[in-house]
């Protein structure tokens, strides 16, 4: 699961320091604030089939995702729909079937402690939409509690 | 005539050639000379030649390359010409790099001139599908939140196709981040069928199918997730091959759902996708699941006896008892059964078999694909990367951004993943869907003992109307893969391949599931399938009058 942000597909290698919320530390405090969440987390087979749009709203907050009033409303619908969907997954009898964790049969593969240095570094910086000083620009991270739950 | 032909092209927003930062000018050459090397009469006969099908193919392409028959330049330069005509009306490109095409199609001539080797692609055009990164050409993976996303390297497939010399002609559209079926769900633009404009082309590779089908590019790379290379390829009529899970390197495609990502050729006939796949596959150290221990491919198309499959065993899927939709058309199962009888006639044995659980494989496909979906995607902050909104606080502009570079479908699925994934329910829908995913798993291994290709329709209908799908019930939209994802949940290669046409004139796709790393197989039967029929060969009615005005205007 999510348990921070990482690059795509390159580790810079020094020089630029990348500050990132981890989206757990947000799942964490999210859960402790909401506690009709937490109720309906002890027993999911209680849970109900219908999710309105108040906890649509809860699931959009932990994804990180603003979604309009209009938007909102549709998406509480096409949610039931899905969820409707992904229930007829109870159809089969999996008493005795392991998860399927992994597609093929990899191995960590080792290879030589040579380092090297990916040339094209200043061209990811221009990606970025503010950077200065070696730094990505993002406003204020600190003093969240209010504004993390709007 | 000629002059005013490029003015024009060069003036045409889609094909002006983009600027792109920190790229070197080369000093030696400028447009202009690039343009004043070449005659109208090159040019024409050229064309003329392209017009024809057996001539338009990869292979011929290169083979004429290299025989000095044609000029890099000439070729892309006709390529180009047709992205210019034909792409105002089906809107399948998002970018063209007219001039790094062509700088680089005179660097193979300079090649060829000098005798220096060249590869087995060389002077091939290419389109690729824009979650494919390629250096210095803007990749948005059809997504607002990347419109200004200039990778600093290339991803490992495009890599080997520039190595083998082929030429990059641009990016194609694709549905957001490669969540959707019809490329309508495109951040920019929907895309259209060059069989009828007023239809979708499929998706995700939508743009990448319109290209090839439409002849503005003779092969393209897209991905595949759940269906996004073959419902495409069925929909427009072409050839796509969704490789093993693993086969093909998958550093540098924005990942959409890391354990069911795959990226594959489409062309139009099963022999270009064998030659393309061999450059393509093999073990790359930049992507942990790329098959180390990889099967040699073995090139058994040009043996002697190939086409002759009496020591194949195909299982048909018996499409009346698999829960299909009542209102499937009877062209498909018409095609079906037609393709069935070629391939007894090809001496081939075949054995009924069935495929019980597709609502099941579609419901865990709608869960694993969300869920990992919602993990990739969380790098798309707009803090070092992508399109960024104001905002006071760090979550702020997570969300705004997020909320306003993403599109609708992108954050439906976002919405399912996180909510599958969150603690409570993780077990309940997560962890099942992996267990649904190990017994289909299960089943196919089965199935593989006792046959050695599955085949069955690739799509339950043909291209559908722009619009019919939108809105209302996303359900809709994803019944569209039933076919397509058993084989994607467990990692096994899929070829789809033109099998007929339905009642409105529109292509409909077979598809041909094999084993594990066994794509030489697949290819041999789809080519066997290509060399006693001749849907592969029939070209749309927008590139046959594209032929047919542009030799008129030649010879008047």
């Amino acid at each position: 699961m999510m348990t921070g942000r990482i690059c795509a597909t390159f580790v810079v290698p020094f020089g630029c320091s990348v500050v990132s919320l981890s989206n757990k530390r947000v799942l964490g405090r999210s859960f402790i604030k909401n506690r009709s969440l937490c109720l309906k987390r002890q027993d999911p087979r209680m849970s109900k089939m219908e999710f309105d749009e108040e906890e649509v709203k809860k699931i959009c907050q932990l994804a990180q995702v603003q979604v309009s009033k209009e938007e909102l409303k549709q998406f509480a619908s096409d949610f039931n729909s899905i969820v409707q969907l992904i229930k007829k997954m109870d159809r089969l009898d999996l008493s005795g079937t392991e998860a399927a964790e992994y597609v093929i049969e990899a191995h960590n593969k080792l290879r030589e402690d040579i380092p090297k240095n990916f040339q094209e570094r200043d061209a990811l910086f221009d990606n970025a939409p503010a950077f200065t000083q070696g730094f990505y620009q993002v406003p204020k991270i600190l003093e969240d509690t209010q504004h993390s739950e709007n | 005539m000629f002059w005013r032909s490029s003015c024009a092209f060069f003036s045409c927003p889609t094909c002006r050639p983009t600027w792109r930062r920190n790229w070197k000018r080369p000093k030696r050459t400028t447009r202009t000379r690039i343009l004043s090397q070449h005659t109208v009469h090159i040019s024409t006969v050229i064309k003329r030649q392209l017009a024809d099908v057996d001539n338009s193919s990869v292979l011929a392409i290169a083979e004429n390359f290299k025989r000095g028959e044609w000029k890099a330049v000439d070729i892309v330069m006709e390529y180009l010409q047709r992205i210019h005509e034909m792409d105002k009306v089906l809107s399948a490109f998002l970018s063209v790099d007219a001039e790094r095409a062509l700088y680089k199609a005179q660097l193979l001539d300079e090649k060829w001139d000098k005798g220096e080797h060249l590869g087995p692609l060389a002077a091939v055009p290419v389109a690729i599908k824009d979650n494919l990164c390629t250096k210095g050409m803007v990749t948005t993976a059809g997504s607002k939140m990347l419109e200004t996303f200039v990778p600093a390297y290339d991803a490992t497939s495009v890599a080997r196709l520039e190595a083998a010399g082929a030429i990059i002609l641009g990016k194609t559209n694709m549905d957001e981040f490669g969540m959707g079926s019809s490329t309508e769900l495109s951040g920019f633009h929907p895309s259209k069928n060059p069989w009828d404009p007023s239809r979708v082309c499929g998706g995700s590779s939508g743009g990448s199918a319109g290209a090839v089908s439409s002849g503005m590019a003779p092969f393209a790379l897209g991905s595949d997730t759940g269906g996004s290379i073959r419902q495409p390829a069925s929909f427009c009529g072409i050839s796509g091959l969704k490789p093993t899970y693993g086969r093909v390197s998958r550093f540098g495609l924005i990942a959409f759902s890391s354990s069911l990502d795959t990226v594959g050729p489409m062309a139009c006939s099963v022999a270009e996708l064998a030659t393309i796949f061999q450059i393509l596959a093999g073990r790359d150290p930049m992507d942990p699941t790329s098959w180390s221990e990889a099967a040699p491919y073995s090139d058994i198309l040009h043996r002697k006896g190939a086409l002759d499959l009496k020591d194949v065993k195909l299982g048909v899927v018996d499409i009346f008892s698999s829960s299909l939709e009542e209102n499937q058309v009877n062209d498909v199962m018409r095609c079906f059964l037609d393709s069935i009888r070629v391939f007894t006639k090809l001496n081939a044995q075949v054995v009924s078999i069935s495929l019980p659980y597709l609502e099941e494989a579609l419901a865990a496909y709608y869960v694993i694909a969300p869920s990992e979906a919602s993990s990739n995607l969380a790098r798309f902050d707009g803090v070092r990367f992508g399109s960024r909104q104001e905002a006071s606080h760090i979550s702020e502009l997570y969300q705004k951004s997020r909320g306003l570079g993403m599109g609708a479908e992108v954050k439906r699925r976002m919405i399912t993943g996180t909510f599958a994934l969150s603690s409570g329910y993780y077990d309940a829908y997560y962890r099942k869907a992996l267990r649904v995913r190990q017994c289909i798993i299960g089943q196919f291994e089965d199935l593989f003992r006792q046959v050695d290709v599955i085949l069955c329709p690739t799509t339950p209908c043909a291209a559908f109307e722009l619009g019919e799908r939108m809105g209302g019930d996303p359900v809709k939209m994803y019944r569209e893969d039933v076919l397509t994802i058993p084989p994607s949940l467990a990692g096994l290669p899929a070829l789809s391949i033109p099998m007929g046409f339905d009642a409105n004139q529109l292509p409909l796709g077979l598809q041909l599931i094999g084993n594990r790393q066994g794509e030489d197989l697949l290819f041999r039967v789809g080519h066997a399938f290509q060399m006693a029929t001749d849907w592969h060969r029939q070209r749309p009615p927008i590139y046959r009058q594209y032929v047919q005005s542009s030799v008129t205007k030649s010879s008047s």
